[in-house]
């Protein structure tokens, strides 16, 4: 067989990529919207029940965002802050460490622009070429504060994969803002913990460290990283991070969960 | 619950009422749609990337994208073509980040599975796992050259627009890229390993 034989067109039949159960297609088309069209009950006036929710989540969260803040500033002994009230206290295997909380961050730092997505012959220089439609794909794209709540309810009600691709959205839509940062080690967290995708979720992890590599939850991701190594079985990636992560933080609450996990690791091939 | 679409669809019509509806917001039309064109995209990230572990996140990446620009397409081309250039872009543009990120990319080669008795045919899937791993043994530069070129039937001057670089270089990454896949894909080779 020759390379021209096989270097044809691209289409939609099997291969090359791997071969996807139906049921995980529609699973990933169903995370798309979420992504792009938010969860339905999210954009419903929230209730007044709602509403205090989301106050009291947003001024738990905006604590245990400072406290983290102090926190990492001092890199001082004091023990890392309790989840904001929206974190669940479930925990799974690998994954059996902090929840990320969901401050909004202090000092926010330029942030790169996102990539150019599509300038192609095809494309319009200006998005929304008719009002209707601007209208229309405008219509979840609004307070990043708000979304950050709209996500964090979500969360509260164990609806897993639409609190991640709400917390996606903020940072898709508001990439600069305080509370994209936050989001995405949240959406993050959900990947790993309870949506059995620490590929993601190490995506994730990256993407915010790279963003802001000192933020106010530098320990969070880079302990979920840890995590999310693990639950992919690389064990020298996860090695690397634990002995990494005991030289930036030998204060940390984790301590204890590290070393004894160095141990583990020292003792199996 | 919206139907799965059948593998060997026919084209989109530039005018299919889906593209304008989604682009409205309407989440049936927008589940259709990327249901439609995922098997697509996730070839076509596949071809661009390697190994397999990334091919879903990229695909998904790439289809937000394409969703939230539906309204950007305006129909003067194959939609399936428009569709193709912002997710190649996306692709290219997200593994170039990663990279100079020092990113490690997992590379998992995945097998070669297809559920027995699918209705779906299989003729070319084995051959194109293949190429695919012909490819993932080519430096990148080249391979995105001969993606772009004869995957997405780009002419050397579009590719050349596409990544940045001359002409001259493409033409001499698609001769080079050509080698090494042919040398790769020969008889007696060791095809399976990058």
């Amino acid at each position: 067989m020759s390379d021209e034989s096989l270097l044809q067109p691209i289409d939609g039949r099997l291969g090359p990529a791997h071969w996807l159960p139906e049921n995980r297609a529609v699973e990933m088309a169903d995370e798309v919207v979420l992504r792009v069209l938010g969860a339905e009950r999210v954009r419903a006036r929230p209730s007044r029940w709602a509403l205090a929710a989301g106050l009291v989540l947003f001024l738990g969260a905006t604590a245990t965002g400072f406290a983290m803040y102090a926190l990492h500033a001092r890199k001082s002994a004091t023990p890392p802050v309790e989840p904001a009230p929206a974190s669940h206290t479930e925990r799974r295997g690998a994954h059996a460490f902090t929840e990320p909380v969901v401050p909004p961050t202090p000092a926010p730092e330029p942030e790169p622009s996102p990539p150019a997505s599509d300038p192609t012959p095809e494309v319009a220089p200006v998005r929304g070429a008719t009002p209707s439609v601007r209208a229309a794909t405008s219509i979840n794209r609004g307070d990043p504060r708000v979304m950050l709540q709209g996500a964090n309810e979500l969360r509260t009600q164990h609806r897993w994969r639409e609190a991640a691709a709400a917390y996606e959205r903020i940072s898709l839509d508001f990439p600069s803002s305080d509370e994209a940062y936050s989001a995405l080690v949240a959406a993050a967290a959900l990947y790993a913990e309870h949506l059995g995708r620490p590929q993601r979720a190490l995506r994730l992890y990256g993407q915010a460290l790279h963003q802001r590599p000192d933020g106010p939850l530098t320990q969070e991701v880079r302990w979920g990283t840890i995590a999310a190594e693990r639950s992919l079985g690389n064990r020298e990636a996860e090695r690397a991070g634990l002995a990494a992560f005991l030289a930036a933080y030998p204060d940390s609450l984790f301590r204890a969960q590290a070393e004894q996990r160095l141990k583990e690791m020292a003792n199996t091939p | 619950m919206t139907p799965m679409p059948a593998p060997h669809q026919e084209p989109i019509p530039r005018d299919d009422p889906r593209i304008a509806r989604a682009a409205a917001g309407d989440r049936g039309a927008a589940k259709s749609l990327v249901l439609t064109l995922l098997p697509r995209v996730r070839n076509l990230v596949r071809y661009l990337a390697k190994g397999d572990s990334d091919t879903d996140d990229i695909a998904q990446d790439a289809l937000v994208t394409v969703l939230r620009d539906l309204h950007m397409y305006r129909g003067t081309g194959p939609f399936e073509a428009w569709c193709d250039r912002v997710v190649a872009r996306l692709t290219i543009a997200r593994l170039r980040r990663e990279r100079s990120r020092g990113t490690k990319l997992s590379f998992d080669d995945r097998p070669d599975l297809i559920p027995i008795g699918a209705a779906w045919s299989g003729e070319h899937y084995f051959e194109r796992r293949l190429l695919a791993r012909a490819l993932d043994a080519l430096p990148v530069e080249q391979r995105q050259a001969l993606v772009l070129h004869y995957v997405m039937g780009m002419s050397v001057t579009e590719v050349a627009e596409e990544i940045v670089v001359p002409e001259e270089t493409v033409r001499s990454r698609l001769r080079l890229g050509k080698e090494k896949l042919r040398e790769r894909l020969a008889p007696g080779e060791n095809r399976g390993e990058p």
